[in-house]
């Protein structure tokens, strides 16, 4: 019976030991696997910012690249909206001699013109109708006023209020070319935009 | 001399009207048709005027201008032709003894002997006309004016002379306006009949156009771009305050007074197209006196207020159009050519002148009211905006044909055309003025 019982510490003394054995091998074990992998993960993590330096390197470049090209792109809208202010402004709408009829040019011109009173809603025009030097000053007021609202009813038939615009006639009061020769009588039967 | 100043004071009881002093010599009217101004042909009347005498102690030295004046003032009517007096070789002419025979042989068919005398600043000016074929005066006047205002006797006389041997006043106590770009802007002037003693009338620094005498020769109508759109105003002489009378939206331009001064036929946009309508001279609305949808401007009264001439591209070109006031029947008066504008009526309703495109210039023309063929005035460079002198004797416009354009005048049959404005800038758009100075 005796024997039994010594036995019986004895295998629990093993077990105890064994087990300790075990554990102090398993600690060296993950002790050591520390250790071997230490130099890889120092490796990964510079690499890791390298990366990450990179990205926000890029993503700091896009982000300049964005901004600037919004700038650019507010600039050349800027730049546009200017060309379009001074291109509605300084290309005038031209009619043959003695007439107020609005010519396929004059059309595509007073469409554009339309175009941007729609994208700029608060702009107002003044329309000016002129004449070439010949004929009565007087008979050519009237015309020029035939010829502002020939072009004033164009724009209001593509939708602009009437009220955005408005109308005068300096008849063959100013000229733009005071020659007296075909080429300059044709830049003076204009129709004239100002933004007000 | 103390002779001829009793003589004078005995003989002429001077009558003062507006500083200006006149009296008739009561000689009869000759029954002798000197000229007949209707005819084309109509030979020139050669007339000789010598210096005028002094007859007082002061000589003013204004003999050669008085005399001349007076000759300035006949040939401009282009009536007259001027004989030089030093062809005269008869005996020196003493008081009612005129050598006619001597006078004669000039080749004058009539002679006018003026004097003068001086007293402090008052000059008293008497001048014969003398018809040397029948050897005697057929006409004689005396008048007191200060000695700076000579001229304006000297214009009365000029209008006696040319009443008497035509039946019609002439233009030399009226004044006439114009545009003139002297300044660089566009401002109304106004002159004497013959260009001289020009002065300007507005300083709007703006575009201001087509003056037009009132019928009672005060005030001008005319339209103007001073308050930023073409508005018509009244011009008030002789303070020359403008009042505004009509800026409706568009057009208000060429203003045309009625006979009866009180109001005038307007241009203005109605519903889109210019339209003449009757305003009252406060530029309210009396009645829209033309229909159509295209452009109707520049109307001129016939001198009963019963018709109207306008122009009007109806047909597709300006032409020119009557309107009957009553019944506002429009009939079209010019059919040659492709662009008649600017109809003025005469102040005798015979005639209805206006400027027509030839070629790529325009000339002046005259036609009847009721039609037929128009008699072309004008030959060279561009010719416009004609008006009538208050008898209709003759014609005002404005010509390039020297350069620059300039105010002309003529005889209303197209004879003797000659330049009367020498501004710098360029005169265009003249108004005759329908009443004499003083009147």
């Amino acid at each position: 019976m005796k024997a039994k019982q010594t036995g019986f510490w004895a295998l629990i003394l093993v077990f105890f030991i064994s087990s300790l054995f075990i554990y102090s091998c398993s600690k060296k074990a993950v002790k050591s696997e520390g250790i071997v992998s230490k130099p890889p993960t120092a490796v990964e993590d510079e690499a890791e910012k390298a990366k990450k330096r990179v990205r926000i390197k890029e993503q700091e470049l896009s982000e300049q690249e964005l901004r600037e090209r919004a700038l650019r792109e507010e600039e050349a809208k800027r730049l546009q909206t200017a060309s379009d202010k001074a291109h509605f402004e300084s290309e005038d709408i031209y009619f043959e001699f003695d007439q107020y009829i609005l010519s396929d040019t004059a059309k595509q011109n007073l469409n554009k013109k339309a175009q941007w009173l729609k994208d700029y809603p608060s702009a107002k025009a003044l329309i000016e109708g002129h004449c070439d030097e010949r004929g009565s000053a007087e008979y050519n007021l009237a015309l020029g006023q035939k010829r502002a609202d020939a072009a004033m009813q164009y724009l209001v038939s593509l939708g602009i209020s009437a009220n955005r615009i408005s109308t005068i006639s300096f008849g063959k009061e100013k000229p733009v070319d005071s020659g007296s020769n075909e080429s300059a009588w044709a830049k003076n039967r204009r129709a004239h935009f100002i933004l007000k | 001399m103390c002779k001829s100043i009793l003589k004078f004071s005995l003989i002429f009881a001077l009558t003062v009207i507006f500083g200006l002093g006149f009296l008739v010599v009561p000689y009869a009217h000759s029954d002798r048709v000197y000229l007949d101004i209707d005819s084309p042909t109509a030979k020139k009347i050669p007339i000789v005027i010598p210096d005028f005498k002094n007859q007082g102690a002061l000589d003013a030295a204004l003999g050669n201008a008085t005399a001349s004046l007076l000759m300035r003032d006949l040939v401009f009517t282009g009536y007259f032709q001027t004989i030089d007096p030093k062809g005269f070789l008869g005996r020196p002419d003493e008081p009612g003894s005129i050598d006619f025979n001597a006078w004669t042989l000039t080749g004058a068919d009539l002679l006018v002997k003026g004097s003068y005398y001086l007293s402090g600043a008052q000059l008293k000016l008497e001048m014969r006309l003398y018809d040397l074929l029948q050897g005697k005066s057929i006409l004689g006047k005396e008048y007191q004016v200060s000695s700076r205002d000579y001229p304006l006797a000297i214009h009365r006389f000029a209008d006696e002379i040319l009443f008497l041997l035509t039946g019609e006043h002439g233009p030399f106590q009226t004044r006439i306006a114009f545009i003139s770009t002297t300044t660089g802007k566009k401002e109304i002037y106004s002159a004497d009949f013959d260009g001289t003693n020009f002065q300007r009338l507005t300083n709007h620094n703006s575009i201001t156009l087509t003056p037009r005498w009132s019928p009672r020769g005060d005030e001008i109508a005319y339209t103007s771009y001073k308050d930023g759109t073409p508005a018509v105003y009244l011009l008030h002489l002789p303070g020359l305050q403008s009042s505004r009378i009509s800026s409706r939206p568009g057009v208000n331009i060429t203003p045309a007074w009625y006979p009866d001064g009180e109001s005038l036929a307007v241009a203005l946009n109605y519903q889109g197209t210019s339209q003449i309508l009757h305003l009252n001279r406060n530029g309210t609305s009396i009645r829209k006196l033309t229909q159509s949808w295209g452009i109707e401007v520049s109307p001129s009264w016939s001198p009963d207020g019963k018709q109207m001439a306008f122009v009007s591209n109806r047909s597709g070109s300006p032409q020119i159009y009557i309107l009957n006031v009553g019944t506002l029947e429009v009939r079209r008066l010019t059919f040659q050519g492709n662009y008649n504008v600017g109809p003025v009526w005469s102040p005798k309703g015979n005639l209805i002148a206006y400027a027509g495109r030839v070629g790529s210039q325009f000339q002046i023309f005259t036609v009847s009211p009721s039609g037929g063929d128009p008699q072309r005035l004008t030959a060279s460079g561009n010719n416009e905006s004609p008006d009538f002198s208050p008898d209709g004797g003759m014609i005002i416009f404005s010509s390039n044909r020297h350069g620059k354009s300039a105010v002309y005048v003529m005889n209303a049959n197209g004879a003797n055309q000659k330049r009367i404005t020498y501004l710098s800038g360029e005169q265009t758009s003249p108004s005759w003025c329908p009443r004499k100075l003083g009147e």
